[in-house]
């Protein structure tokens, strides 16, 4: 524990009032080797997607005719959004059920959401084979409100 | 800051129940069989007739303007199953126990309710109101690869490879009909054993051929008739159907199955748009009487609370 962290909290209780109070709690210095780290994780990241919108699902995926949707979108429909209804979960509990404390909560959780929804959304774009489609989401009577992909994005949608 | 729960369900009363019920009752229940297209046009293939030359195969992918797909040796148009390059296909059931073998061909079935149309979240996949062909459009789709997953008869198929993608499946030669065509498939067999024509009267030939030849088909019916709801893509065959890649399906068409209750929950967006109004009213109520709370707090302690 650094020290600038140390004389910012003083105790869970101290912490606690700080937090209630929106005081930033953070004191700890932020480019570290985790976070470089992370950096080039994204950075492989980035060079993989520039190659999978070049090159197709295929050859990155290893999806085929028999296995059309492959963990891809499993791992955006079940994991990110598993994520991001966290918010959703929370917000249920403290705005309807009325859980006061709670209420400190949900800055964060809303954020977590946030993030893991937008991740959700660009990930769309990368499973998806052709994104640059996506802008008849404008029109809404262009929809087929009848295919359950389209009201599981908008329930999606709607918890935002 | 008791009855909590009462409050949320009175206000999702107060915001429309009724008016949701009205809409969900109003909905029409879709339960009657999907209607045949005015001019439905459709394929009749009899496996029995079959000789598995692959003509079609080529005829297929020539007025199609597709190139052979040779990948399978590198010489020969050979392609194992549907592909991003074969939107018809000859394949071959032939038991291990030596019993009676059978080709049959495989090209998209354009059911009467297709469930790729209903399963596309843009309308990419739409069913001709008179020809009843079921065809896909390149400007709609964001290649989600719904209908490849959602079609019983697993025909569309996407292709993997490549920056611009593309689902293919059989259109009918649509673009040969109206040039008063017949699809490339049935202009070349040699046998007859795929036939265009209007759905009728193939499906009234398809009869005329069971009552010819007793003991001869399957079960003595035309599959396509009732199956998935109707196809216009009609099968004879001596061998079972499920061994030839068409399962049993049943009367109702794999979307009606679903659509039956999504038209209720959704339809108008009614449901969700009364639930969300309810719980808007509740969360409305409940922070008002959280921030009355907070101001009281800072009062006490001389501290900013947080809401």
């Amino acid at each position: 524990m650094s020290s600038a962290q140390a004389t910012l909290i003083r105790g869970p209780k101290e912490m606690f009032g700080r937090w209630a109070r929106a005081v930033p709690v953070f004191g700890f210095p932020v480019v570290t080797g985790q976070f470089l780290l992370l950096c080039g994780l994204i950075l492989i990241a980035f060079v993989l997607t520039a190659y999978r919108e070049l090159a197709g699902l295929g050859p990155v995926s290893g999806m085929n005719d028999a296995y059309g949707w492959g963990i891809w979108k499993t791992f955006n429909v079940m994991v990110l959004t598993a994520l991001g209804s966290g918010a959703f979960a929370v917000g249920i509990a403290a705005w309807v059920f009325r859980r006061k404390r709670l209420h400190a909560l949900m800055r964060m959780a809303l954020l977590t959401s946030f993030l893991a929804y937008a991740c959700g959304l660009l990930l769309l774009g990368i499973d998806a084979g052709r994104p640059w489609n996506f802008y008849w989401m404008v029109f809404p009577w262009k929809w087929n409100m009848h295919s359950p992909l389209a009201e599981v994005a908008s329930a999606c949608r709607s918890t935002r | 800051m008791a009855i909590t729960r009462r409050e949320m369900l009175s206000g999702i009363a107060k915001a429309g129940v009724p008016a949701a019920v009205a809409i969900t009752v109003v909905a029409e229940t879709h339960d009657e069989a999907p209607k045949v297209p005015s001019a439905a046009v459709g394929l009749l293939y009899d496996a029995t007739l079959c000789i598995g030359c692959k003509a079609c195969v080529a005829a297929c992918a020539e007025a199609n303007d597709t190139p052979p797909d040779t990948r399978g040796d590198s010489l020969h148009q050979s392609p194992s199953d549907l592909n991003d390059m074969t939107r018809n296909v000859i394949k071959l059931y032939k038991p291990a126990d030596g019993s009676r073998f059978s080709y049959v061909k495989r090209q998209c079935m354009h059911c009467l309710d297709p469930a790729c149309a209903a399963g596309c979240p843009f309308q990419a996949l739409h069913k001709d109101p008179q020809t009843g062909v079921v065809s896909w459009t390149a400007e709609k789709c964001i290649g989600c690869r719904y209908c490849t997953i959602t079609c019983p008869y697993h025909i569309p198929r996407f292709q993997w490879q490549g920056f611009n993608p593309r689902v293919t499946k059989c259109e009918l030669c649509s673009g040969r009909l109206e040039k008063g065509l017949q699809p490339g498939c049935t202009s070349v067999c040699p046998t007859g054993a795929v036939k265009f024509g209007p759905r009728t009267v193939l499906l009234q030939e398809a009869k005329q051929r069971i009552q010819d030849h007793p003991k001869r088909y399957y079960q003595e019916r035309v599959y396509g008739e009732l199956d998935n709801g109707g196809t216009q893509a009609l099968y004879l065959s001596a061998v079972p159907f499920e061994n030839l890649g068409l399962p049993v399906l049943g009367t109702e068409s794999v979307p009606a199955r679903t659509l039956r209750w999504q038209r209720r929950f959704y339809q108008y967006f009614a449901l969700p748009a009364v639930l969300y109004v309810g719980l808007v009213q509740v969360i409305r109520k409940s922070l008002k009487g959280h921030e009355h709370e907070m101001h009281e707090r800072e009062k006490e302690t001389g501290l900013r609370a947080q809401l």
